[in-house]
């Protein structure tokens, strides 16, 4: 699961774009025979079967690469990277299951709170090392060391131990019961800790990639890893490459100048779709919310009125049109998953815009003026939306005041969840995998700056995770997001996509529901 | 000579306290930005990480200790990455110095002749449409410039890359072809400064006594400009070559970033936008210099081809 406060700075955002895992789509729980996850959803798209051999492909993003490590990553872009460099215990396929990656199999004991992951044998990191149990263990120490600020931290929360039996096999232990784990630990990637202090210049790494020419911010060029345990790539060389902004990075694609472009803005997708040279690739069920946060623990949002009140007076199809350019869907009942994912709850409250109801709410939440808390120069979608909600709120005698920071300056006001910002509507997105744990988990409390602190909301999304059967889950699931939708702990307007355009000869790119996109299988077509 | 390099350190020095202050006093952190707003982190650890970057430091410390590593040679390290300032500079200062020189010779280059030829005809057509075009050209910022040539040549016509960089060493041709567009952005606007200063000097030096002795002799009027009114000319304006330097230096960080080359000036936008201070605090630094150095350099040489200028130091 990955969360993006905000995508692609040109070179910031990156900044905030604040992962905290990759993700895994939606699946049932593992099976004990080791054949990882059984695949109940498709959330990955392919533009076609896996690519030609040979050849160098070039991807770009509006965002740089400023450093290699997989545990400490901290802007989007960096995640299509890591998949290509590092392993981790499973990984995602292209049709959305877990399959198993530097693991063989794993088994999960009886109560779901003790994993056991064998290793596959014969993998090597690229300085020769083979790798052991003591990797994965020592990996996970370092993930949870207080001193690592990784976004995986609260992920990885409910893992109380892991120890090596042998060398070929590591336990989990868990301090509550998990059916989701191996989904949970698709973003860990295993990483040789004794060689940290030089991953950025010599990363020993286990995927189907090494490195071969890194400058900062800039590009990350990759070879294909020769001694890879795996099929080889079907690529030479992978160039991940940073354009100077979202324009210049769909110019540079329409030139010819990208094979691959992540994070198309919504603005060109319409135009590029009727390109024939081009291909959009997008997820089927899409993990991507955008999430306008209040603080819950501060008047007026700490009144269910205002929240409400604020969800009646946002006109999501206005803001759908103008500001996503209809990529994605409206979010009618304001809950994180979107209605054509299986696990969406029927039967919740309508949210579709209604001035009347919106004004008596306020009303009776004595609600005159609010602030919009939007980012300068970047993402001109939030900016319409505020100017929508603006006008909306006119009309209803509730003044909205937008002001808008640059992007470095911007969290200050309400980063990290606890910190108190009266009257301030944030905008923002999260992207993760469509799954409800990874969809839902941000609302728990510590996670969310809306700070909303919900102990029944806690209780149903640890029941979820605790329950093995696929429709006994989704029951409580239903009853999580009845919970959502009728707090309103955040506004979600619309889901949306994080689109990956490419080359029409490219072939074999797949994209996460979260738009994570995956080039390990992508080549050239013949 | 003494007073001028003394002169040059002076203002370097008031440089660095200038970009230390001013970065400082900018909103937004190098912490939150590098924890990309992950969810779930707490105070404590963002507390920790400003320890481990020594930001939780008086700001008079971190200038104490970043003079200091200048004087060492110790640049320090990116908040951002495990590479070391001078190793992130030396990646990319090679870009950024051929950027620079190639727009600067492609800048004479353009301006010597268009000079030459407005200042035979003074206030002629030619003249006013070179007088003209050089002041569009001014008006033009090279970031402008760049957005329409790669519109055109890239977009358009598709003859030459809108992106990316090829070093020197690895293909001559790739290299050239990816150059292309960024030099001619920052020579399309440096040149007409060179051209209008090299003009009006010209203009003055067909003027003088010496000009119309020769033309007497009946020396061809191309051999007069050419060799006596240009050698004159050239060497007050080898000062605006200075200036022009320094300005195409200054130019190249938005043009770096409009082509996406990978140069100081992309490294100081993407160190700005991260708030590493680390990087961009001596990457502007190292800009200024160059600037200041060029200027000194071109002070010193100016002294050295021109006798009157030492004459009039010595008086002095």
């Amino acid at each position: 699961m990955k969360r993006l406060v905000a995508l692609s700075l040109p070179a910031v955002a990156a900044v905030t774009l604040a992962a905290c895992g990759g993700g895994s789509s939606s699946t049932t729980t593992s099976s004990a025979d080791g054949g990882g996850g059984t695949a109940t959803e498709t959330t990955a798209a392919t533009t076609a079967a896996p690519g030609g051999s040979g050849g160098s492909l070039t991807v770009g993003a509006a965002s740089g690469i400023p450093q290699l490590n997989p545990v400490l990553k901290g802007t989007a872009f960096e995640e299509a990277l890591f998949p290509l460099l590092w392993g981790g215990l499973s990984r995602l396929g292209p049709d959305g299951t877990v399959e198993p990656d530097l693991a063989t199999r794993w088994t999960p004991s009886a109560d779901n709170r003790r994993w056991t992951f064998e290793l596959r044998d014969g993998v090597r990191f690229s300085n020769g090392k083979a790798l052991t149990a003591n990797d994965v263990v020592e990996t996970l120490k370092y993930y949870q060391d207080p001193d690592t600020a990784t976004q995986l931290k609260t992920a990885l929360e409910p893992v109380k131990s892991v120890t090596a039996d042998g060398r070929a096999r590591v336990v989990f232990t868990l301090s509550r019961a998990n059916v989701l784990l191996p989904e949970v630990l698709v973003p860990v990637k295993i990483v040789d800790v004794d060689s940290l202090r030089t991953i950025d210049r010599e990363p020993a790494v286990t995927g189907p990639f090494t490195v071969s020419e890194f400058v900062p911010g800039d590009h990350v060029y990759l070879r294909r890893n020769a001694d890879y345990w795996g099929d080889p790539a079907p690529l030479d060389e992978i160039r991940l490459v940073k354009a100077a902004d979202s324009t210049s990075a769909v110019t540079s694609l329409r030139s010819g100048d990208l094979d691959a472009l992540w994070s198309v803005p919504s603005s060109d997708i319409p135009q590029l779709r009727n390109e024939p040279e081009i291909s959009i690739v997008e997820p089927d069920v899409t993990g991507v919310y955008v999430s306008w946060e209040m603080d819950l623990s501060s008047p007026p949002f700490d009144d269910l009125r205002a929240r409400q009140a604020l969800a009646y007076a946002t006109d999501r199809e206005a803001i759908f049109k103008a500001a996503y350019y209809d990529q994605g869907l409206v979010s009618a009942t304001n809950t994180p998953l979107a209605d054509n994912s299986p696990w969406f709850a029927e039967g919740m409250t309508d949210y579709s815009y209604d001035l009347d109801k919106a004004r008596e709410l306020f009303e009776q939440a004595g609600v005159r003026e609010l602030t919009w808390w939007g980012v300068a120069g970047q993402y001109p979608e939030w900016n319409t939306s505020g100017q929508i909600l603006q006008a909306s709120l006119k009309k209803i005698g509730v003044d909205l005041k937008i002001e808008n920071r640059e992007l470095s300056s911007w969290p200050a006001k309400f980063y990290p969840a606890g910190r108190r910002y009266p009257g301030l509507v944030v905008p923002n997105f999260q992207s993760f995998a469509p799954d409800p744990y990874f969809q839902l988990s941000f609302l728990l409390r510590g996670r969310c700056e809306c700070n909303w602190d919900s102990p029944e909301f806690s209780d149903l999304f640890d029941e979820a995770v605790a329950t093995p059967d696929r429709d006994a889950r989704k029951a409580v699931w239903d009853r999580a997001q009845r919970l959502i939708n009728e707090q309103v702990p955040i506004i979600v307007p619309v889901q949306t996509t994080v689109a990956t355009a490419t080359q029409k000869d490219v072939v074999g790119v797949w994209v996460e529901g979260g738009g994570l996109p995956h080039f390990e299988s992508a080549g050239f077509a013949e | 000579m003494i007073t001028r390099v003394a002169t040059s350190v002076l203002l370097l020095v008031a440089t660095s306290v200038i970009v230390f202050a001013v970065l400082r006093a900018l909103p937004g952190d190098p912490v939150i930005t590098r924890l990309g707003s992950t969810q779930g982190v707490s105070q404590e650890t963002i507390d920790r990480l400003r320890e481990q970057l020594g930001l939780d430091r008086s700001v008079l410390a971190q200038y104490g200790e970043w003079v200091g590593g200048l004087l060492r040679g110790d640049f320090g390290t990116s908040y951002f990455s495990q590479y070391s300032v001078t190793d992130l500079i030396g990646q990319r200062i090679g870009t950024t110095l051929e950027l620079t020189i190639v727009s600067v010779g492609l800048s004479v280059a353009l301006a010597v002749p268009t000079a030459v030829v407005a200042a035979l005809r003074p206030h002629g057509w030619i003249d006013r449409a070179i007088s003209g075009l050089s002041s569009l050209g001014m008006a033009f910022p090279p970031f402008v410039a760049s957005i329409f040539l790669l519109i055109v040549f890239s977009v358009q016509l598709g003859w030459l890359p809108a992106r990316g960089w090829v070093p020197l060493d690895e293909s001559v041709s790739e290299n050239l072809r990816h150059l292309v567009l960024p030099a001619a952005a920052l020579a399309a606007v440096a040149s007409p400064l060179i051209v209008r200063y090299l003009r009006a000097e010209l203009v003055e030096a067909l003027d003088q006594p010496y000009v119309r002795t020769a033309e007497g002799k009946g020396v061809p009027r191309v051999s007069v400009v050419l060799r006596h009114a240009l050698r004159n000319a050239l060497l007050p304006a080898l000062t605006s070559v200075g200036l022009i330097f320094g300005y195409t230096l200054g130019g190249a960080v938005l043009v770096e970033y409009v082509f996406g080359l990978p140069g100081l000036g992309s490294l100081a936008v993407e160190s700005a936008l991260r708030r590493d201070y680390a990087v961009l605090q001596t990457v502007v630094l190292l800009l200024c210099a160059g600037f200041i150095l060029t200027t000194l350099v071109v002070d010193l040489l100016a002294r050295a081809l021109d006798p009157r200028l030492r004459t009039v130091n010595a008086d002095g």
